[in-house]
């Protein structure tokens, strides 16, 4: 319960239209589709229903909301484009304003010349990339996710994108923020913390508070008001062709390649010697399970591929750019084709027409929204490795599902990510389920528990997994005992009155 | 042995690597730059990561501040201790603890340098990262650590961050391991995390906020083929044009540009110092010895010889159809030089074995310490640029210099793309004799004085070592706030290299 001052004082900031207490309002921001949200709301728990909505405009608006939720002893939680879906966004207190980020939506600029984008946070993937790619740019892709999903908040929370062979996880992407602390300030990282200096460069001056808010931050300490990305060249023209969206051709200057192998110790074999001979922009191993559901048009096709194993259970698929000219397409194949044939695999070029609908995935929309016809997914990260560790993450993704009713991907093996031409890798299973069936969503929320990490269920159930605190508590015996001590030092320091995302980061004593 | 604190100091570390002898001390007291002298109290050696933290936890315990110090080749004054303390020098902790040619790592301590790990890493067909200006007996974590640009910064993966993990000692003493936490057996894999991303943080830090004793670092393979070229440029405006140009076609794997005088002082003989310079033992902390007259007028032929700037274009192959990927891309090459009108070539100023020099230059760099020896000592002015912003900022150097009527051709200049060209990295290099007070008050009055036109023009310390920290900080405020908000948290007896940075 909001006291009617207070109401009035945010309605001053914001202007009396962009706040509200509507009860059918403030539900909508009490649901996503990750068990946290999805339990409270069957045990009917009010903490998910926050107390206002808020939706500032500006930067301005922002800091004075925020310095309002401090003097008034109120919680914030950012939000930007509502597709989170662990439950990041879902108030754990009472008192706590939803502030919707949705009316901040420009692109600042794009700087053509030195690569970057500036960018409001609620700007998605498919308008940067639209923007972008106009202009010879892009940013890297988008994270699997459907192109509503916002940038600015999938970088800050560790997204992972298709070229991340070539161009790194999403974090490598970042540039420098503008946040609004919870008192109100402002604070400019990396060359913007010196006003003529400008916003072009990421490090420094000396120690770099940007690693502060970022990695598994989760708004716990400020509200990110405006970012800096990093773009890359676009070697693929106009594209993609409106009236051929959901099925349009690959990018000019681009190919892909299926390749098929027996086993995964030659596909790890393939993907070890693809990534370190220094070609293509993405590389990724997929199964049956995967490839059915992220490329068929419909959930009933889907289950039919599925079932008639239709794809290959080990797969990887490569795409190359040509940067600098059609010759490195040229050259780049011919490397390609050596390694396969080294390697003992099969290109799978009749797989073409199937997977035709991941030609624009690959690039753009992401797949998330074919995901969840099914009703919800969640994915189950099984960690990060080196590539050998595929096997390992493949067994555990069978032990998994022979303790668990699995929902897809019965002997398949996870979606692997190779990063950084082949530093290191992120394999990944996910669940699928129906939010409307109680006990199917149980039913998944523990096998997705079991398939993160061995730990207590009880340190999970409740907070969500994707929550840092019980990965700090979990983590620390591992990096250093007082990591939990560090962090929450750095939480006092940047909101000591506990206004941000309360409980997603680490809690404070009271 | 009276001291109580150096007994105590002996106790952890051995007598023999603890000391405060005054000749001893006053080793340590000073390096080349314009930083005041002051001699530590104590210098210790540590042999092992749990010395340290022992050295740690006493200096903790007797409020006595603690200067982190590896290979001895920071320029800059990082670590003269501003308030005396116990130095502690790592370059006993000079372990390669293990090499993984299969995912391309290396497990170091921070004592390990370049001349150290290459070799090693040669035998397995691999290489590390150095920065060209660096000398082979530089640390590499501490390069890195500081973030030092390496030659291979205008790519996007092999150019910036090269790690995946590394343990530091704490304030406290506590040895914390930065980086994602291990799921599976893989030892390293990427530096985010445990919770939030600390190793940025702790990056550029200058040993204020811990000591990093132990890095996974990334490794390149070592190439299998590569062709230079060189891309002569009247100006700087034309030499950053021609880097964006190329960069954005993702061309080559090393590219950078030195002006007449560094590349005449990289390629400059000094037969009598060539161990010394391949050891990295060239410069000392009263810097190098100056040039005889006979080699300074090698040197000035030389350069006028050469081009305004050059750009250096290095197309890199491995293991497979490395051949092949050189042609395409010296194809590729020639079609943006005739698209924008500029020339490549395979040598430049008619110079001997130029091709071969920057080849051996990009895998173990020792060459570019020569330039500290034109007058025996060199301050570079080492800032982060927008590229349409180095011109007005070189003009802006070189105005200064002009008011202290120092000569323009004997400025040094060194850019280096970083993540295709995005942001330029620029060193501007001034030269002086240490043993004329007159010129080597007129230097530092100049370096003091074109800093502040740097950042004025928008040039970007983003390693504020000396002067540099007080331009910087006094200009950053919510920054500079935080920063010294989160040091009293890490560091609350401020033991952590007092007085550097905004510490």
């Amino acid at each position: 319960m909001i006291e009617p001052h207070v109401y009035q004082a945010i309605a001053e900031v914001v202007g009396p239209e962009f706040v509200s207490d509507d009860p059918v309002v403030r539900q909508t921001y009490s649901k996503d589709g990750a068990f946290p949200a999805i339990i409270k709301r069957y045990k009917k728990d009010p903490s998910a229903i926050p107390d206002l909505v808020v939706l500032p405009a500006s930067t301005e608006e922002v800091q004075g909301v925020v310095r309002l939720a401090n003097r008034f002893g109120l919680k914030v939680i950012p939000i930007t484009t509502g597709s989170n879906m662990v439950s990041l966004c879902i108030p754990s207190e009472p008192r706590t304003i939803a502030l919707d980020l949705k009316r901040m939506d420009k692109i600042i600029d794009i700087d053509e010349r030195n690569m970057t984008a500036t960018i409001q946070p609620y700007v998605s993937f498919a308008r940067i990339q639209a923007e972008t790619m106009k202009r010879g740019l892009w940013n890297g892709g988008t994270p699997l996710a459907p192109g509503s999903c916002g940038l600015l908040s999938n970088i800050i929370n560790s997204g992972t994108w298709q070229s991340a062979l070539a161009y790194g996880a999403g974090l490598r992407s970042l540039v420098n923020l503008t946040l609004v602390l919870p008192n109100g300030d402002i604070l400019r990282t990396g060359s913007a913390a010196i006003p003529q200096c400008g916003n072009f460069w990421c490090q420094g001056p000396g120690p770099e508070l940007k690693g502060i808010f970022e990695f598994t931050n989760h708004g716990g300490l400020a509200v990110i008001v405006e970012a800096t990305v990093k773009l890359h060249p676009w070697a693929g023209g106009k594209w993609p062709q409106e009236e051929i969206y959901n099925r349009p051709p690959l990018p000019a200057n681009h190919r892909i390649y299926y390749i098929e192998y027996s086993n995964i110790e030659s596909m790890n074999e393939a993907m070890y010697q693809i990534a370190h001979s220094g070609i293509g922009t993405h590389l990724n191993g997929a199964s049956n399970g995967w490839v059915t559901s992220m490329t068929q048009r419909t959930e009933e096709l889907a289950e039919k591929r599925w079932h008639e194993g239709f794809f290959p259970k080990h797969m990887i698929y490569v795409i190359t750019a040509g940067i600098s000219s059609p010759r490195q397409l040229e050259y780049e194949e011919n490397v390609l084709k050596d390694i396969v044939k080294d390697t003992g695999g099969k290109f799978r070029d009749d797989l073409r027409e199937e997977m035709s609908t991941w030609h624009g995935d690959a690039f753009c929309d992401g797949c998330g929204s074919r995901f969840q016809r099914h009703g919800s997914f969640s994915s189950m990260k099984l960690g990060c490795g080196h590539i050998d560790n595929h096997r390992e993450f493949y067994e555990r993704s069978q032990e998994i599902v022979k303790r668990h009713r699995h929902y897809m991907f019965d002997e398949e093996t996870p979606w692997v990510y190779i990063f950084e031409r082949g530093y290191y890798a992120l394999f990944e299973d996910d669940t699928v389920f129906d939010q409307s069936d109680y006990d199917e969503v149980k039913q998944a929320r523990d096998m997705n528990i079991d398939g993160f990490i061995r730990t207590p269920k009880e340190d999970l159930l409740d907070l969500g997994y994707y929550y840092s605190e019980p990965l700090i508590t979990i983590f620390s015996s591992m990096v250093g005992p007082n990591l939990k001590h560090w962090v929450a030092q750095i939480k006092r320091i940047f909101d000591p009155n506990y206004t941000m995302n309360p409980g997603k980061l680490i809690s404070l004593e009271k | 042995m009276s001291d109580s604190i150096l007994q105590e100091l002996a106790a952890i570390v051995g007598t023999d690597n603890a000391s405060d002898d005054p000749f001893i001390l006053d080793e340590y007291s000073r390096d080349q730059s314009f930083v005041p002298p002051r001699r530590p109290n104590y210098v210790v050696r540590p042999g092992k990561i749990e010395e340290v933290q022992e050295v740690v936890r006493l200096a903790n315990s007797h409020t006595m501040p603690l200067i982190p110090y590896s290979s001895g080749t920071n320029f800059h004054g990082g670590c003269v201790p501003q308030h005396g303390g116990i130095l502690v020098n790592l370059q006993r902790l000079n372990r390669i603890v293990d090499i993984d040619e299969r995912n391309w790592h290396a497990l170091i301590e921070t004592g390990v340098t370049y001349s150290q790990l290459q070799p090693e890493l040669e035998k397995r067909n691999l290489r590390v990262a150095a920065p060209i200006t660096s000398p082979p007996s530089a640390s590499v974590l501490v390069d890195y650590m500081e973030r030092n640009p390496v030659v291979t910064a205008a790519d996007f993966i092999f150019g910036n961050e090269l790690f995946s993990t590394y343990d530091m000692v704490m304030p406290t003493g506590e040895l914390f391991t930065v980086g994602h936490p291990p799921t599976v057996k893989a030892r390293w894999m990427a530096p985010d995390g445990p919770a939030l991303d600390f190793y940025r943080l702790f990056m550029g830090a200058q040993g204020t906020l811990g000591i990093v004793v132990r890095m996974a670092i990334r490794l390149l393979p070592l190439p299998s083929a590569q062709r230079v070229f060189f891309i002569p440029a009247d100006t700087v405006k034309q030499a950053v044009e021609i880097i964006q140009r190329i960069e954005r076609k993702e061309l080559g794997l090393e590219c950078f540009a030195l002006n007449s005088f560094d590349l005449a002082a990289l390629i400059v003989e000094d037969p009598a110092q060539d161990k010394k310079l391949r050891r990295g033992a060239y410069i000392g902390n009263h810097g190098a010895r100056p040039w005889a007259a006979k080699q300074v007028a090698q040197f000035k032929k030389l350069r006028a010889s050469l081009p305004p700037w050059t750009v250096v274009i290095c197309l890199t192959g491995w293991a497979r159809r490395a051949e092949e990927k050189l042609e395409y891309q010296e194809l590729d090459l020639k079609d943006v030089a005739t698209e924008f009108g500029f020339d490549i070539k395979r040598n430049v100023g008619a110079i001997t074995g130029l091709d071969k020099i920057i080849r051996e230059e990009v895998i173990l760099p020792w060459r570019m310490q020569k330039r500290f020896g034109y007058k025996g000592s060199c301050h570079g002015l080492m800032f982060h640029a927008r590229p349409d912003t180095v011109p007005e900022l070189e003009a802006a150097i070189t105005e200064v210099a002009s008011k202290y009527h120092y000569l323009s051709s004997d400025i040094g200049g060194y850019l280096l793309p970083i993540e295709r060209g995005r942001t330029i990295y620029c060193e501007y290099d001034l030269h002086c004799n240490l043993d004329d007070p007159a010129d080597s008050r007129s230097v530092r009055e100049l370096f003091e004085e074109a800093s502040t036109a740097v950042v004025d023009k928008g040039g970007f310390f983003d390693r504020p070592y000396g002067v540099w920290a007080d331009i910087m900080y006094r200009q950053a405020g919510t920054y500079t706030e935080y920063l010294k908000k989160l040091k009293r948290q890490l560091d609350p007896n401020s033991i952590m290299n007092p007085g550097k940075l905004c510490f």
